[in-house]
This record gives structure tokens, sequence and C-alpha cells, in this order.
């Protein structure tokens, strides 16, 4: 299991790399992380409501309300311009962080 | 028997319970809870046993009534912030310059004088203490009430100033610099419905944001 904080801290960028693929619904974020992260990226399911409100009062992400095929209602989430550039952002400190935290363990196996 | 709506009702009960408002965010994380418990079911689980498993998932009702008063307070900064802005540039840049202006430009006997002048003190101090005047509102939970006692408040306000300005002060023959004073005190009597309706509005939101 991956710790609380950086759980939190890789939401949002997660959400917007996920949502840069095309529209999605909360409950479908959250498998498709578990699912791809091997369960071990989990969150309480609920809070990750708050965390998409939150993006989409920032401008960073838009909803609508719609059927799914099935008829069932659910609300549906989608990228928006200031979203890109965020996610651009947070895959470039991210990769920072990878980058440093990589070399310095090649470092130590040398 | 296990009643799988009557279940998720309850359950809606303790979300409302903890402050979750409805329709948004409770209907989204309901339809969390029922994909949640379908999934689950389609893969062999009992329905009750898969609906206590979805709950627990979603998480308890107070913390996620926490995370979702960050939103709503951050979206209430600023809204304040933008009206705060607004009503300083209307006082200090229009109506406090048309008053000195009326002032010296214009004759007025000093009860006129004395009217214009309790207008201004009235409307700074209103200003510049608004937070503390905002606490004097009561919080009245029932929404029709408080909104039926706030848009009367604001129509009033409204309707007062509509009717002095057409009916009332077309019958006085006043020189200009009376009439300002008249129109802005009439503008003032309208702002205070406004600003009854806003106060009522602010006190309840703040309410609901503390309970957790």
């Amino acid at each position: 299991m991956i710790r609380k904080e950086l759980v939190a801290a890789s939401a949002e960028p997660l959400i917007l790399s996920l949502l840069a693929k095309g529209e999605s619904y909360g409950y479908a974020i959250i498998q498709e992380v578990k699912a791809r992260s091997d369960g071990k990226l989990q969150w309480t399911d609920g809070m990750l409501y708050p965390v998409l409100h939150r993006m989409e009062h920032r401008g960073l992400i838009k909803s609508r309300w719609a059927e799914s095929e099935t008829g069932r209602k659910r609300k549906y989430y989608s990228l928006k311009k200031d979203g890109k550039t965020a996610m651009a952002k947070h895959h470039e400190q991210w990769s920072l962080v990878h980058s440093v935290l990589a070399g310095l363990r090649k470092e130590q196996y040398v | 028997m296990f009643d799988l709506e009557q279940s998720i009702a309850d359950w809606r009960k303790q979300m409302l319970a903890a402050g979750i408002k409805t329709p948004v965010p409770l209907e989204e994380l309901e339809v969390h809870l029922r994909e949640e418990v379908q999934e689950l079911t389609a893969s062999g689980m009992g329905p009750q046993v898969a609906l206590a498993a979805a709950i627990k998932k979603i998480g308890l009702p107070i913390p996620l009534q926490a995370e979702f008063t960050k939103v709503d307070k951050k979206s209430r900064l600023t809204e304040q912030y933008v009206i705060k802005v607004l009503v300083y540039t209307i006082w200090f840049c229009l109506v406090l310059p048309t008053y000195l202006y009326t002032f010296y430009e214009y004759d007025m006997n000093w009860a006129w004088r004395a009217a214009g002048i309790a207008n201004i003190i009235f409307g700074t101090v209103t200003i510049l203490y608004c937070k503390q005047i905002n606490t004097w509102f009561p919080v009245i939970p029932n929404r029709l009430r408080r909104q039926t006692i706030g848009i009367s408040a604001a129509v009033c306000g409204a309707a007062g100033m509509v009717i002095f300005m057409n009916f009332i002060l077309p019958h006085f023959s006043l020189t200009m610099g009376q009439i300002v004073v008249a129109v802005l005190w009439g503008l003032t009597v309208m702002s205070i419905g406004g600003g009854i309706q806003a106060g009522l509005e602010e006190a309840a939101k703040r309410s609901t944001s503390t309970t957790t």
C-alpha cells in the first residue's frame, strides 16, 4: 500500500492524465487507477469527489450529467484547457522528482 | 428480510445529517454506491454484505463533509471578495465623491447637509464593519422561511425606493443638492433591503459550514 500523503498528492495529476484520454466518471476513475496500480493505489472512494469538485471549481475540468447505456445516471468529467496546462506542469514536476530519485539510486549501486 | 432500497435510504439520511448536500454531491455519491454494490453482487456477494462493503469504501460522512466544505469555503471566499471590491468601488469612488461635489457646489441649508452627512456616516460605518454586522443576523435553518423573509426585505427596499423616486420626490420642489441627498438616501434604503437578504443567507451558510 502507498502512503496516504503520496496518494493525496498524486490524485490531481492522475485524474488529469486519466481525463486527458477522454471523459469519465467517479467510479470508473477509481477502478482504473486501482487496476493500473495493481490495487496498491487506493483512495477512500468518497474522497475522490471533493477533489473532483475542487478541480472543477478551479476551472481545470468540467462536468455534465448523462445517462449511461444501461440507463444509469452518471456525472461525467472532462478536461478543460487549463486542466491540460496543469497536467503538463504536473508531469514536468513528477518527472523531475523521479529523475533525481532514480539518479541517486543508480549512484548507490555504482 | 434485507431491503436494499431502504438501507440506501438510511445511508442517505446519515449523509444528510452530516451536512452533505443534495442533490450535489449526495446524488453523485449515491450513484457511486449503487455502482459498487452492483459490481460486488455481480461477483457473487450477497446484497447486504455488498452494501456494507460499499458504504465502508465510500467513507464516513463527517470527514467527507469536511472535505466538501473546503470546496464551498473557497468559492464563498472568492464571491465575498468580488462583492467587497464592488461595494468599496461604488461607495468610495462614486457615492462619496458625488456627496463632496454636491456639498461644495450647491447651496444647502444645514438640515439637508446633516442628512447627507448622516448618510455618509451610516454607509461608511456599515461598509467598514459589515463583518461584525453580519454576525447580528439570526440563523434561519428553514430555507423557505429564510428566503421569504430575505426576498420580502429586498423587494420592500426596492419598492420603497421606486415609490419614493416616482411618487414622493416629484411633489417637492427641491434644489439640485437636495435631490442628490434624497436620491442617495433612497438608494441606501434599497441597499438595506438587499443587505438583509444577503445577511440572512450568509448566516445560514456560515452555520452549515461550522457544524462539522
